[in-house]
């Protein structure tokens, strides 16, 4: 759309006669986001029909055109010169990249061109609000701190601004305290500082809003930082209302560690390209290699880049750069570039490998490695050229050579004979372990051979007494001396059953004859506690005659038989 | 003065009887002298199929592909002079040297650690005799612990019996990761630029191995394809004949 703007005449045309016209067209911010007021001014040192060419249709005009004149000397011509201004506020209600212009002022049959102006006008950000308090909701103003973000990461950058509701219709701010981080040394106005005041509904109520001071800022450091307050008075008509706002706090998380070596401490979304201007390149020459580092994050922190040159290529002094960017709602938006002085002191077909960048990426949260193409080049030779290496080049030079010097004698080192795990080792290994293993079980054996020799010793004293015994009791009976009858029948029972269990220490009658259960001979063992049984009964109890004496002892003998 | 150095010992080194005449060592090293380190290199490779326990003509070798710049390869021969001899200094600061050129981001790791390579610089032999003596010295005192019935006596033969048990594992488990480390080829060296590796046996996978990259062998099978595993755990399938062994 074209927006035509007719202007009447003001002044005598006479003083324009004399002056040399001229028509400067710009746009105060370049950079602004959907909503943001810019401003369109015209500076012309003629007066006549103002016609702007490219005027986007999203571009809404928030007023009528206002228009001043000023005069001044030209130093060089010692003329007096006017300049007629022309002012046009507005918004832009969609984001986009626009050239605007050139602007055309008709005079007579003559038409005087400006120049053009592009405007980058982004998405309009979303916003975080702080909290509020029921105080503040009362209150006829209050404000509140607004960021885009309430968690970055360090090097990423941040919007805040001021967000005011009032209850009526302001008409005018003044005695503003801005809000303070910190940490933040690195902050950029954005759009002209001041929005459009519009109603908006906040908690059920109907407000007038607008917004100021919207800042980009990058912080540094990591951590919680707060965001500290800012005060104002908004005007109703002539009443004065002071308002101090709520605070914020924003999260700054650390880059993570695995930084790659070509990292250029970029944050954000970049590309690289490299241009090298290398025709007709002879040895010795020098060209000019520029790295153009684009994209959008803190672009204006980012290190220089470290191009890998090969052997054969020498960067003269420091790059000259040049910076080419604004600043938007996203961060700084446009290039950087590096163009470097080198000399190629090889010839032939040459390689430059690519250089790369790597930055971080918030959205992936990981390092991005971008990388440039390669460049063939062609060198002649040049015969007048001579090489000239620097002093730190031949000392280099020299200490590689001396290494490489350090040659050996012919030495040939003998397999290892590889005892580990020969039959060798082995046996030395086990035979002292088995030699010590076998003196144990030989130990143990003769110690056990020699009480099996006493228990057959004490069997036999045993065997020896019982006979004793038994014949001594015969003849008792034969002579009928009953005294000690059941008693002798008895201890020869015991003796007997201790020498038939092989176990001559045993003496308790109730451990021979549970010995005796134990081997399986229970029957026998009825029979000796039956016997027994007798014995007691005669021991203990009224006098018994001469033939149970006799009884008792064919018992007695019957079961020695059977202990035999 | 430094030049002259050079000429005698490559003098030496050339005329040294027990390699007079034209065997490859000297004609490696003659070669070298020249600063012909292709050829050198060469010479120096025959060298060590004659002989593979010519530990010098791999320590060449890596001199000699440290003038040719293939890091990768230098980077091999030193490994194997370690190989020989852990605690060889000369050839681990050629080995940070290399891994310099290549990447000097990356500082060189060594296989084996300060501990292992006091250890393992003492042979196996060594470790195995230990394990003898100890072994005969543990059976002594059990027998003489049998033997003594004086109850000071039998402390001290248990006290040493128990000492010799210790010496005897351990230099029974030295003696075996010893002998594993000499016997056994487990880590390979890229001595190309580049090498693909690949995600089975027919398709190649995105990453590349870099030249001097060392990887532990996880395969011990002869295959077309080994699995491999480098210094940050990752693990690749590489063909085994990019791959040289140490």
């Amino acid at each position: 759309m074209k927006l035509l703007l007719s202007i009447g005449s003001l002044l005598s045309a006479a003083w324009c006669v004399a002056q040399t016209p001229k028509v400067v067209f710009s746009v105060e911010p370049r950079t602004v986001a959907v909503g943001e007021v810019v401003v369109l001014e015209i500076e012309s040192t003629v007066e006549g029909d103002i016609e702007i060419d490219n005027l986007p249709n999203s571009f809404l005009p928030s007023q009528g055109m206002s228009t001043s004149m000023r005069t001044s000397i030209d130093m060089n011509t010692g003329k007096m010169v006017s300049y007629f201004q022309f002012l046009q506020a507005g918004v832009f209600s969609k984001a986009g990249k626009y050239t605007i212009g050139p602007v055309y002022i008709k005079q007579g049959n003559k038409t005087h061109k400006s120049n053009t102006v592009v405007v980058n006008v982004g998405q309009s950000s979303t916003m975080i609000s702080s909290e509020i308090t029921a105080q503040q909701l009362r209150d006829p103003a209050f404000g509140v701190i607004q960021t885009n973000k309430t968690t970055l990461y360090e090097g990423e950058p941040l919007m805040i601004s001021a967000k005011v509701y009032t209850k009526f219709n302001p008409t005018y701010i003044d005695r503003y305290t801005p809000y303070t981080m910190k940490g933040v040394i690195d902050k950029h106005p954005i759009g002209n500082g001041v929005s459009k005041t519009s109603m908006e509904q906040f908690r059920g109520m109907s407000l007038f809003t607008f917004e100021y001071d919207r800042k980009l800022v990058f912080p540094v450091g990591t951590g919680d930082f707060k965001i500290r307050s800012y005060s104002m008075s908004v005007y109703d008509d002539y009443r004065p209302f002071s308002l101090t706002s709520s605070s914020a706090v924003v999260t700054i998380k650390p880059l993570p560690s695995n930084a790659p070596a070509d990292f250029i401490g970029a944050v954000g979304i970049f590309d690289i390209e490299r241009f090298v201007e290398a025709n007709n390149l002879q040895q010795g020459d020098v060209f000019k290699m520029k790295i153009v580092i684009s994209g959008t994050g803190n672009l204006q922190n980012i290190q220089e880049p470290r191009p890998e040159l090969p052997k054969g290529f020498v960067i003269y002094g420091d790059p000259t750069i040049e910076q080419n960017f604004s600043y938007t709602s996203e961060g700084a938006d446009g290039s950087v570039s590096y163009e470097y002085n080198i000399q190629v002191s090889e010839f032939g077909e040459l390689l430059l490998p690519p250089t790369t960048i790597s930055y971080f990426d918030v959205d992936e949260e990981k390092y991005i490695t971008v990388t440039t193409d390669e460049h063939k080049l062609s060198v002649r030779k040049n015969k007048n050229f001579v090489v000239q290496t620097s002093d730190e080049e031949v000392q280099d030079e020299e200490e590689k050579v001396d290494e490489l010097a350090q040659l050996r004698p012919s030495k040939i080192v003998e397999p290892q004979r590889s005892l580990y795990s020969s039959g060798l080792f082995w046996g030395g290994v086990s035979l002292p372990l088995a030699v010590a293993f076998l003196f144990l079980l030989f130990t143990r054996r003769r110690e056990h051979a020699g009480e099996e020799l006493n228990t057959r010793s004490e069997l036999r004293k045993l065997d020896h007494e019982l006979t004793q015994e038994v014949a001594k009791l015969k003849v008792q009976v034969t002579k009928g001396e009953l005294n000690n009858v059941y008693s002798d029948i008895d201890s020869i029972l015991r003796m007997a059953m201790a020498k038939h269990l092989g176990l001559p220490g045993l003496q308790s009658r109730m451990e021979l004859i549970n010995g005796l259960q134990a081997k399986g001979e229970s029957t026998l063992a009825g029979k000796v506690e039956v016997l027994l049984k007798i014995c007691d009964e005669n021991r203990y109890g009224f006098g018994v005659g001469t033939e149970s004496v006799s009884n008792t002892l064919d018992q007695l003998l019957l079961l020695l038989d059977e202990l035999k | 003065m430094k030049r002259i150095g050079f000429l005698f010992l490559s003098i030496s080194l050339w005329s040294a009887p027990v390699h007079a005449g034209k065997n490859p060592f000297s004609e490696g090293v003659k070669a070298h002298s020249e600063k012909n380190y292709q050829l050198a290199a060469q010479k120096f490779t025959e060298a060590i199929s004659a002989n593979e326990n010519n530990a010098s003509a791999y320590y060449n070798l890596g001199l000699a592909e440290m003038g040719n710049q293939r890091y990768g390869a230098a980077i091999w021969a030193f490994e194997k002079v370690v190989k020989f001899d852990p605690n060889d200094g000369e050839a681990l600061s050629k080995l940070e040297r290399c891994q310099e050129e290549l990447n000097p981001e990356v500082s060189y790791n060594p296989v084996l650690s300060g501990l292992e390579s006091t250890l393992y610089g003492i042979s196996s032999d060594t470790w195995a005799l230990l394990v003898i003596a100890s072994s005969v010295l543990l059976s002594l005192c059990i027998i003489l612990f049998k033997i003594k019935r004086h109850p000071s006596m039998r402390r001290v033969f248990l006290i040493t019996g128990f000492f010799a048990f210790i010496v005897l594992a351990f230099s029974m488990w030295t003696a075996s990761a010893t002998s594993d480390y000499y016997g056994n080829e487990q880590y390979g060296i890229v001595v190309q630029a580049m090498i693909p590796t690949y995600l089975d046996d027919e398709n190649l996978d995105k990453t590349e191995l870099k030249e001097g990259t060392r990887v532990l062998l996880m395969d011990s099978e002869e295959k077309l394809l080994v699995r491999v595993k480098d210094l940050m755990g990752h693990e690749y399938l590489v063909k085994q004949s990019d791959l040289r062994y140490f």
